[in-house]
């Protein structure tokens, strides 16, 4: 292959293909937030007695882990409006798409560390004296945090990756601007590799945090 | 007081689905006495256990633990009375995201309303007690099954309970082990005057720390007498045969 690479042309549009960088961390930052929030409420009224409530989260969950991200986001962004009267910026239809997504998927990784925890422990708490609530604030939930980091991790990844998608709808995450720069300079191998670039380091910074956090974890399960 | 029960069963009944685990069950349980439950594995001993302290909902008949009916009742009034009865499992089910200490002053603290310093002061005495003093900053991963269970029996003891409930406390241990908490056991009868129920195959231990043994199988109490005449002099056949198959 004799290709010449030029990596002046990333250079020159550097901080134009920054700001697409950080609107990548932003959209992620907000969207994991509000995934997480999501699925934990998912994940609390899944362990109530309400087959009400249940039903509502396992409706939930089944509409958007089936949706593909693709017609979720198009969906959100130019047919939402017609029904509501308001659109979105293409950022916060992205946010929108991707927490609603990512929260089906993360309060499956919460159900998860919930239920790994076994019922004697809560028994153990019973027969102390404890509430069901104070059971799960003091015994189940403080062991749950760290039992669910790990598929709560690759949730959180997937979410990362899929911010890249968003540019279907304009979103000017840095896939989105590597293409414009591309389009103007015709310098496809140096921009789509740059984009690569950021999202290796973004996600394996993001991965090595957590791990920082599951390392927090002074006891071993027994 | 010493001659009521502090702890009386009536006709209890207990099935899961249509399977019939216990029937028509009744005994009393005079404060300070020690009450040792053998039989069969699976004959639901330790299901019986579990009954009296709420943990299984039983079917019929009553159970009064001191004075107050533990089935039926709400879920405030079974955590108050759960405040009065310690229990100690098979598999120690401490919590393993708590040092030694924590474990122990956990419940004083939040349900009892002790200061912290008031809870570690408690916990440390019982430590010293079951022997482990030097193991209060411990996490139950490194600790043995023996130290384990010691330290279960020292978190239900930080309860200040009246009744101590134990389900096969040393199932789980090498014979070393066995006899640590066996000891603790044998110490809370002689110098605390523990009411106790528990389920253990120990026999030995259920000769020498029993005043009553109850036998149970096929539902029900095969045989209840005090700890000498029940294995010198057995009524029934079943606990014959079942001391028969023990001794060996």
């Amino acid at each position: 292959m004799s290709y010449n690479f030029q990596f002046n042309v990333i250079n020159e549009y550097l901080p134009y293909l920054m700001e697409g960088a950080w609107f990548t961390i932003r959209i992620g930052f907000w969207s994991i937030f509000y995934a997480t929030i999501i699925g934990l409420i998912l994940a609390t009224l899944q362990m109530s007695h309400n087959r009400f409530l249940k039903i509502c989260t396992v409706i939930y969950i089944d509409i958007f882990r089936t949706i593909p991200l693709v017609v979720l986001l198009i969906w959100i962004h130019y047919v939402l409006p017609i029904f509501i009267g308001t659109s979105f910026t293409p950022e916060q239809s992205a946010i929108l798409a991707l927490s609603l997504n990512g929260g089906a998927m993360a309060s499956e990784a919460f159900r998860g560390g919930l239920e790994a925890i076994p019922l004697t422990q809560m028994q153990a708490s019973y027969s102390l004296g404890f509430s069901h609530f104070g059971t799960l604030r003091y015994v189940v939930i403080p062991q749950a945090v760290f039992s669910t980091l790990p598929p709560l991790t690759n949730v959180y990844i997937t979410n990362i990756k899929n911010i890249s998608v968003t540019m279907i709808i304009a979103v000017p995450e840095i896939m989105f601007r590597a293409q414009e720069v591309m389009v103007q300079t015709f310098r496809p191998l140096e921009l789509y590799t740059a984009a690569a670039i950021v999202y290796i380091v973004l996600i394996v910074v993001f991965s090595y945090a957590m791990r920082f956090l599951e390392k927090l974890r002074k006891w071993e399960p027994i | 007081m010493s001659d009521q029960a502090f702890v009386k069963v009536e006709n209890l009944t207990k099935s899961y689905g249509d399977d019939i685990i216990l029937q028509d069950i009744s005994f009393d349980m005079p404060k300070g006495n020690v009450l040792v439950l053998v039989g069969p594995s699976g004959c639901g001993k330790s299901t019986l256990l579990r009954c009296l302290n709420g943990l299984e909902e039983i079917q019929g008949g009553a159970i009064f633990v001191d004075g107050f009916q533990i089935d039926g009742a709400s879920a405030k009034e079974l955590r108050q009375a759960r405040l009065k009865i310690g229990m100690v499992f098979q598999r120690f089910n401490l919590f393993p995201h708590m040092t030694t200490l924590d474990n122990i002053t956990l419940a004083p603290m939040k349900l009892l309303g002790q200061s912290g310093q008031e809870a570690r002061k408690n916990a440390m005495e019982l430590l010293e007690m079951v022997g482990l003093p030097d193991k209060a900053k411990a996490y139950p991963c490194n600790l043995s099954g023996g130290q384990s269970q010691r330290v279960a029996i020292a978190r239900a003891l930080a309860m200040k309970p009246e009744l101590m409930l134990f389900d096969e406390p040393t199932s789980a241990l090498d014979p070393e082990m066995k006899e640590e908490v066996l000891n603790v056991i044998k110490r809370l009868r002689t110098e605390e005057h523990m009411t106790m129920a528990l389920v253990t195959h120990e026999i030995h231990f259920a000769r020498e720390v029993a005043d009553r043994i109850m036998m149970v199988a096929d539902r029900k109490i095969v045989e209840e007498n005090d700890a000498e005449s029940f294995f010198s002099n057995p009524q029934e056949e079943r606990t014959k045969q079942f001391l028969r198959l023990i001794s060996h």
